[in-house]
């Protein structure tokens, strides 16, 4: 890398900068899932090679996964011509267009799976699972624009009936069924 | 975060009973289905145990017994549950050994045996075997003995996983016959037995639900049982008492209990239903012989209460013995 | 030949009315629940087994047994449609059976998965009638340095043969690795990355970890996606149900490679089904002409593990029926059956008890037939419920994925885990990180840790033991190799590309 950089010193400007988005934050992700489970991993006694420890090989595996990720990390990353850069750059982002997705409706997909599921561990002992079945679809339905309320009436109520149908009374689940 | 998740249990646990509307009086017991909490998963040999017997105990009280299957840490995650769960005699557990003495002693969960429980009645026992491969050049359980004191460190020994109750039997064989071997802990029963069958290891004590198919086909050969007599299912083969360890037993057992605060009158009752039915129908002890099992009850729910107390005290250092040696 | 009489015994055996009707019941239920994600044959079956108590020993196992391969199949179905598959072997016909489905092509795609199955039971039933004894003996050949070699062999195929980079596939293997290092250890008991949660204690559960990377994941993102999500092509006439010319000839050769795997692997207690779908697919990828096409729908990659993971399915048995030795907590629970209605599995059981034996042996195939039977029509069903609007499908996914979890443990961490690892699989999608190999990796771990310690604990510390043994050193010798088909090719391109191109940046 260093004798490109040299080479090409005296035309061009050279600069480092995230080409690849995905590959770049890939390996960030790599680095921080191995650093945490390094971190956490300390703690456990490493053994010896006869008698291996619990903490031997998540110490192997963490350094291995810290390595992996700065070497997709590094290929994230370019190093070269500004533009053989933007060249790479310009790959990327049509790649982001064609399976990219609108910033509004990715926040409002996650908030409502997210909301709905933790409204249904809360509500499901307490409140069986006919009501909770019907507040998961219903909180749900924040995630798509085009459903209206009278829809999410009728598929919550479908969807009330065939689980209670399906998992109480056709594979006998002991769940409660309502409040 | 031991308590943390301990209030977490609880108030879920709480907020449960609430919504089954517990407090209803309790005229009549039971009216409507128990719960059942296998603390084992489906399949092992608490579990069969523990479902042979709910299945008669379900038509005489005439309700549906579900069996629940929570399975994990040597049986403590669902004996945790079980723990928690209401009190109204809507929820019973299997308890074991392994629940109340091993698992309790090496997971460090978060109830104890004695206090957390009402304690209705043993159920059964399933005595532990020594075990070893066909072409196994021991004959008899001396001869492991005598080879392993010429030897030391130099036989294999498998168990079911490291503070498991057969890991705890062949801790008191080493410990009473001054043998040196190797411990290889395995994921369970079967794949000790595999491993003592493809002549990875030289001997294991298997659980005898588990190991009894492999006996009976002649897979693995018994030398000894752990119980103070003989298994009637293996009548040939000697007790390691006889083979010269005196006061040698290693048997799991396995009970009835339910959460602490379950009122008495329910505890008495179900007692009293399950005593006379280990005790006196034929089917229910030939199908528990069947899976490997010892039938076997408890006089009272308190001498269950004392056992449980007395096999907890005399556990303590031999756990704690066997788990220093794996540190 | 003795063989033949023995099967013609046994067919006498299965064909009796209620032999038949519990054979049908089993099958018909499998399908169902293994439709439902979660839901999978262990939790069906540890339902049922009350009810068998009351039935003969053979209608019993029958049934259980019709339920397990049924749910097999039907987790095959969701798998494809729905991007939703529920256990290691489902998740390989997935990645190539969904985006089949995505073009429209779920006909197909379903029906080449009902004739391979067949197809894959049908050989791997001959396999067990004739030579099940034997090869109970051959697993027993496999000893933890064996084991672990093998585990090393299918984790490096599981890298090398997804999309996108080595790099990147290693990368996921290994944190899935360490993914299944969470829970208690096994040798010592020590709890490892439980942060304090006892629900972890037992590990993460390999069912909630794919239904929230793959499932969860796929419904967040097409949410995410509005109107710019690729639609099923709706309406598909019913000639294009019917796989083509084409179709089958690609799957010819795949189908008989993917049994064969997991036929042999399926008698390996524990790990075989799931490296044998790893390893069917990989293989593919392997010799297909062009392996670029794997991972977009390509035929080949849905048969060969599906006829893999069949196979395996029926051989798994083995080990089960002639040692009395449970591959799985499926079988765990069938060997119980077996138990309480008082047939002693073993080698004898096949001379002792050959009612049940040879008519067990029969009614799998009855079996197979009936879901074929069963499964055809079905499929048109099936692609037409796909043709549902998006809208009234994801609340309906995620109604069973909540109910699913839940039941698992009846305890609401799980759906909340879910979850967490259903927003951790949308990033991983949105980073172009394939999560098969993660996922390998997860059900790997605990055997690869067990038998690395083992292994060492057996020949006191000396890792030559993993050389020294034949089958050990074979395994080991095939991963690397595996690894050096991959970087070789490569490393030569890169290296041409380097002095061809020096201006271009080198992390290409």
């Amino acid at each position: 890398m260093r004798s490109e950089a040299g080479r090409f010193a005296g035309g061009e400007r050279m600069r480092i900068r995230i080409a690849d988005h995905a590959e770049f934050w890939s390996g960030v992700m790599f680095v921080g899932f191995g650093g945490a489970f390094w971190w956490i991993g300390t703690d456990y006694d490493m053994g010896t090679a006869r008698s291996m420890g619990p903490g031997f090989l998540p110490m192997v595996l963490s350094w291995l996964l810290v390595g992996l990720g700065v070497i997709v990390l590094a290929k994230g990353l370019s190093l070269g011509s500004a533009q053989a850069v933007s060249r790479r750059g310009e790959d990327a982002r049509r790649e982001a267009a064609r399976s990219g997705s609108d910033p509004w409706l990715t926040a409002r997909a996650l908030g409502a799976v997210a909301a709905s599921l933790i409204f249904f561990g809360i509500a499901l002992p307490r409140i069986g699972l006919v009501l909770s079945v019907f507040g998961l679809v219903a909180i749900a339905s924040f995630a798509d624009p085009k459903l209206r309320w009278p829809s999410v009436i009728v598929i919550g109520a479908v969807m009330s009936a065939v689980c209670a149908g399906v998992f109480r009374y056709g594979i006998g689940l002991s769940l409660p069924m309502w409040p | 975060m031991r308590d943390t998740s301990k209030h977490t249990l609880a108030a879920v646990a709480s907020a449960g009973a609430l919504a089954l509307g517990a407090g209803s009086a309790a005229a009549e017991y039971p009216h409507s289905e128990i719960n059942l909490i296998v603390p084992f998963g489906a399949g092992g040999s608490t579990d069969i145990v523990g479902r042979t017997v709910a299945e008669p105990l379900s038509q005489r009280l005439d309700v549906p017994i579900v069996v629940e299957n929570r399975g994990g840490a040597g049986g403590t995650v669902g004996t945790m549950a079980a723990a928690n769960a209401p009190n109204d005699g809507s929820t019973i557990a299997v308890g074991t050994t392994s629940t109340h003495i091993t698992g309790y002693l090496v997971h460090e969960p978060d109830y104890h045996p004695v206090d957390d429980f009402e304690h209705i009645s043993l159920i059964a026992e399933t005595p532990y075997v020594l075990v070893v491969a066909p072409d196994s050049d021991f004959e008899s359980m001396q001869d492991i003995i005598d080879y392993g004191l010429e030897n030391p460190g130099e036989l294999n020994h498998a168990s079911a996983g490291v503070g498991s109750t057969t890991h705890l039997a062949v801790e008191m064989f080493k410990d009473q016959t001054g043998v040196d071997a190797v411990h290889i802990p395995y994921d369970g029963n079967s794949p000790a037995m595999t491993a003592v069958m493809g002549g990875e290891v030289d001997f294991t004590f298997v659980s005898f639900p588990a190991g009894f198919s492999a006996i009976d086909s002649g897979e693995v050969v018994a030398l000894a049982v752990g119980t103070r007599d003989r298994m009637p299912q293996i009548p040939d083969v000697p007790t390691v008492e006889e083979e010269g360890l005196d006061g040698y037993e290693a048997a799991l057992w396995l009970s009835y209990v339910a959460p602490a605060g379950t009122p008495d009158e329910v505890v008495d009752m179900l007692h009293g239903e399950i005593r006379d039915m280990i005790e006196n129908d034929e089917d229910v002890r030939e199908a528990l012989r069947g899976a490997g099992a010892e039938p076997m009850s408890s006089e009272s729910p308190e001498a269950f209460t004392q056992f449980v107390a007395d096999q907890l005290e005399s556990y303590t250092p031999v756990v704690e013995a066997a788990m220093a040696d794996e540190d | 030949m003795e063989l033949f009489a023995n099967i013609a015994h046994g067919f006498d055996v299965a064909l009796s009315p209620t032999t038949l009707l519990y054979c049908f019941i089993g099958v018909t239920f499998g399908t169902f629940v293994g439709v439902l994600p979660g839901i999978g044959p262990l939790a069906t079956i540890g339902l049922l087994l009350p009810i068998t108590f009351h039935l003969p020993p053979i209608e019993a196992i029958v049934m259980l047994a019709g339920i397990y391969y049924g749910a097999m199949y039907g987790g095959s179905t969701t798998a494809i449609l729905l991007n939703l598959p529920g256990t290691a072997a489902s998740l390989m016909v997935a990645l190539d059976g969904h985006p089949m489905a995505k073009q429209g092509r779920a006909g197909p795609a379903l029906v080449m998965t009902t004739l391979v199955s067949f197809f894959a039971a049908c050989v791997a039933i001959v396999f067990i009638a004739a030579f099940a004894p034997p090869l109970a003996r051959f697993a027993l050949s496999f000893g933890s340095p064996e084991y672990f070699s093998l585990m090393v062999m299918g984790l490096i195929a599981a890298a090398v043969l997804v999309r996108g980079s080595l790099v990147k596939g290693l990368a996921m293997t290994v944190l899935g690795l360490l993914l299944g290092t969470v829970g208690q250890d096994l040798t010592t008991g020590t709890p490892r990355y439980t942060l304090g949660f006892y629900p972890l204690y037992d590990g993460l559960s390999f069912v909630i970890v794919i239904i929230g990377l793959f499932g969860l994941a796929e419904v967040i993102n097409n949410l995410a996606l509005g109107d710019k999500r690729q639609a099923f092509t709706d309406r598909v006439p019913w000639r294009d149900l019917i796989p083509s010319r084409k179709d089958l000839r690609d799957s010819r050769f795949s189908t008989l490679r993917g049994t064969g795997l997991g036929a042999l692997l399926g008698i390996l207690p524990g790990a075989g089904p799931a490296i044998s779908t790893f390893a069917a697919y990989a293989l593919e990828k392997r010799v297909a002409k062009d392996p670029s096409r794997f991972g977009n729908g390509a035929m080949e990659g849905v048969t060969a593990p599906e006829a893999a993971n069949n196979a395996a399915a029926q051989t798994s048995f083995i080990p089960t029926l002639s040692l009395g030795i449970p591959g799985d907590a499926t079988m765990a629970i069938m060997l119980g059956a077996m138990m309480i209605h008082g047939l002693v599995p073993g080698p004898q059981i096949v001379t002792e008890s050959p009612d049940f034996f040879w008519g067990l042996v029969a009614s799998f195939w009855i079996g197979n037939l009936l879901l074929l039977i069963l499964n055809l029509p079905l499929v048109g069903i099936w692609v037409k419920l796909l043709s549902m609007p998006y809208s009234w499908m994801f609340p309906a996914i995620l109604s069973f994925i909540a109910i699913g979890m839940y039941s698992l443990h009846l305890d609401a961490f799980d759906v909340y885990l879910a979850l967490g690892f259903g927003l951790l699989g949308f990033l991983m999608l949105k980073l172009r990180c394939e999560a098969a190999p993660l996922l390998l990796g997860l059900v790997l771990a605990p055997l690869l840790e067990d038998n690395l310690r083992r292994s060492l604990l057996l020949s006191r510390g000396d890792p030559m033991i993993f050389v020294e043994r034949p089958l050990s050193l074979m395994f080991l010798v095939l991963g690397v190799g595996f690894l050096m088909l991959v970087v070789g090719p490569a490393a030569v391109k890169w290296w041409r590309e380097r002095r061809a191109t020096p201006a271009r940046d080198a992390g290409e």
